[in-house]
């Protein structure tokens, strides 16, 4: 073992404060007196720093990997829910649009003599009573002879809620809306009055329809709506929810 | 689970100095300040990558000075780390010849950072030099003088760490280890003068 080895693993010892007192002595009276021995101590010394520097950049290194990956797990569900909220508002703002597209459409489209024909259906006696079972006027409107049972009803000196209601339909058919009105109105009145019930609930219906095509939207919806309103009524599925908005916009843009 | 402890800037530089297991106060730092320094380097020319790198460094740097007592807390850890951020990005900016080194330097108007750490910053270079030196030792080497020197295990606890015989023999290997790569360093003066301004701090 040489001197510089001797001098060296001494030197390192005392850098590691790892001399006895003897040895710390006599080190430190070398080093005050010798200059190539404190070169090597300062050359140790950085050496020494070199391999902390090593050690706290990998430390750094390390860390910065973990937290790299940390971070991406974190971002990941924020990522997603944010990605999910975009998509719910893309898909949100898509069905506001076409609610948009089809209330412009609806609004241009819809008219009081469009609404009429999508849902009025000439009234027809039912084919299961025998014609003795008819009355005249029956007869006469079964057979479509509009003429003839205006004819005949005007000879009727006390119509029944009957007779009115089928002289409104007559004069619907004849496109005579105010006396088709008249006659729906009489044939509900005249149940009124006697507190019956023939062709009471057909007689609003009709009525109602009958002022949707005359354009009188403020009469036909309070009807409509009293119809939509009673489950039990006849024509209560001709009217739903739908339709009775069709009407209100119908109104809004009279 | 673990548990993510947050400190005051007092707590966080006497963490530091006490010579415990840093990485508690490293992944404070990372969950902190990680995201506002990035954006200074992007916005500066930088991609995300060099972000990243750099606040390695200022990480690296901002351990180094607590640790040789170059900070004290006049400022805020905060206002610290980015000024520690912008003057090394400067420099990386400057080692590439970047135009935009000039102008980085003319928005800032003077050099706010003090002597002490403008050595560190700029001795940044020749410590990742002596790094790769150091990694050419071999990994054996390098793993003794990483546990005396940076861990502060004692030989008992690298002995149980390794294969040799007896603390002796690691003793033996560990001086001979420093020794090797002390003379590799000498071999590059260059990298040592600038490394021998840090150890006048101690």
């Amino acid at each position: 073992m040489n001197d510089n080895f001797t001098n060296t693993t001494l030197l390192i010892r005392y850098m590691d404060q790892e001399l006895s007192p003897e040895e710390l002595a006599s080190m430190e009276v070398n080093l005050a007196t010798n200059k190539n021995l404190q070169a090597e101590l300062e050359n140790l010394k950085n050496t020494r720093l070199s391999i902390s520097g090593l050690g706290l950049r990998e430390q750094v290194a390390r860390v910065h990997g973990e937290m790299m990956q940390e971070m991406k797990e974190v971002s990941k569900p924020f990522g997603k829910i944010r990605s999910i909220t975009r998509l719910s508002m893309r898909i949100a703002a898509g069905i506001i649009v076409l609610i948009i597209a089809g209330a412009s459409y609806q609004y241009f489209v819809i008219t009081p003599e469009r609404l009429f024909n999508e849902n009025y259906s000439t009234y027809t006696i039912g084919s299961s009573r025998a014609a003795d079972e008819l009355s005249p006027l029956e007869k006469v409107f079964r057979q479509k002879d509009f003429k003839t049972t205006i004819a005949l009803f005007n000879t009727i000196p006390n119509p029944d809620p009957r007779d009115y209601f089928l002289a409104g339909n007559t004069y619907l058919e004849v496109g005579d809306l105010s006396k088709a009105i008249l006659h729906f109105n009489n044939c509900i009145a005249t149940n009124h009055a006697f507190q019956t019930t023939a062709y009471l609930e057909d007689a609003e219906y009709y009525l109602a329809i009958t002022y949707l095509k005359n354009k009188e939207i403020n009469k036909a919806l309070p009807l409509f709506e009293k119809i939509h309103k009673q489950p039990l009524h006849l024509y209560h599925d001709k009217v739903n929810s739908w339709f009775i908005n069709k009407v209100k916009v119908a109104g809004w843009k009279k | 689970m673990e548990v993510v402890k947050n400190y005051t800037d007092r707590e966080l530089l006497a963490a530091i100095k006490s010579g415990r297991d840093i990485n508690p106060v490293l992944k404070y730092l990372y969950r902190q300040y990680f995201d506002g320094l990035c954006i200074y380097v992007e916005q500066n020319s930088g991609s995300h990558q060099d972000a990243e790198d750099i606040f390695q460094e200022v990480l690296v740097s901002f351990i180094e000075l607590v640790k040789l007592d170059k900070f004290r807390g006049d400022s805020s850890v905060k206002t610290f780390l980015f000024s520690l951020n912008r003057n090394i990005w400067l420099n990386e900016l400057k080692r590439k010849g970047r135009a935009q080194a000039r102008e980085l330097k003319y928005e800032k108007g003077k050099e706010d950072q003090a002597p002490d750490t403008a050595i560190v910053i700029a001795g940044r270079e020749s410590r990742r030099q002596v790094m790769e030196i150091v990694t050419r030792l071999g990994e054996g080497c390098k793993k003794i003088l990483l546990a005396f020197y940076y861990e502060n295990l004692s030989m008992k606890e690298i002995l149980a760490q390794t294969e040799y015989e007896s603390e002796q023999v690691v003793r033996n290997k560990k001086y001979k280890c420093l020794k090797q790569l002390e003379q590799m360093l000498v071999e590059n003066p260059n990298m040592t003068n600038t490394l021998k301004t840090a150890v006048n701090y101690e």
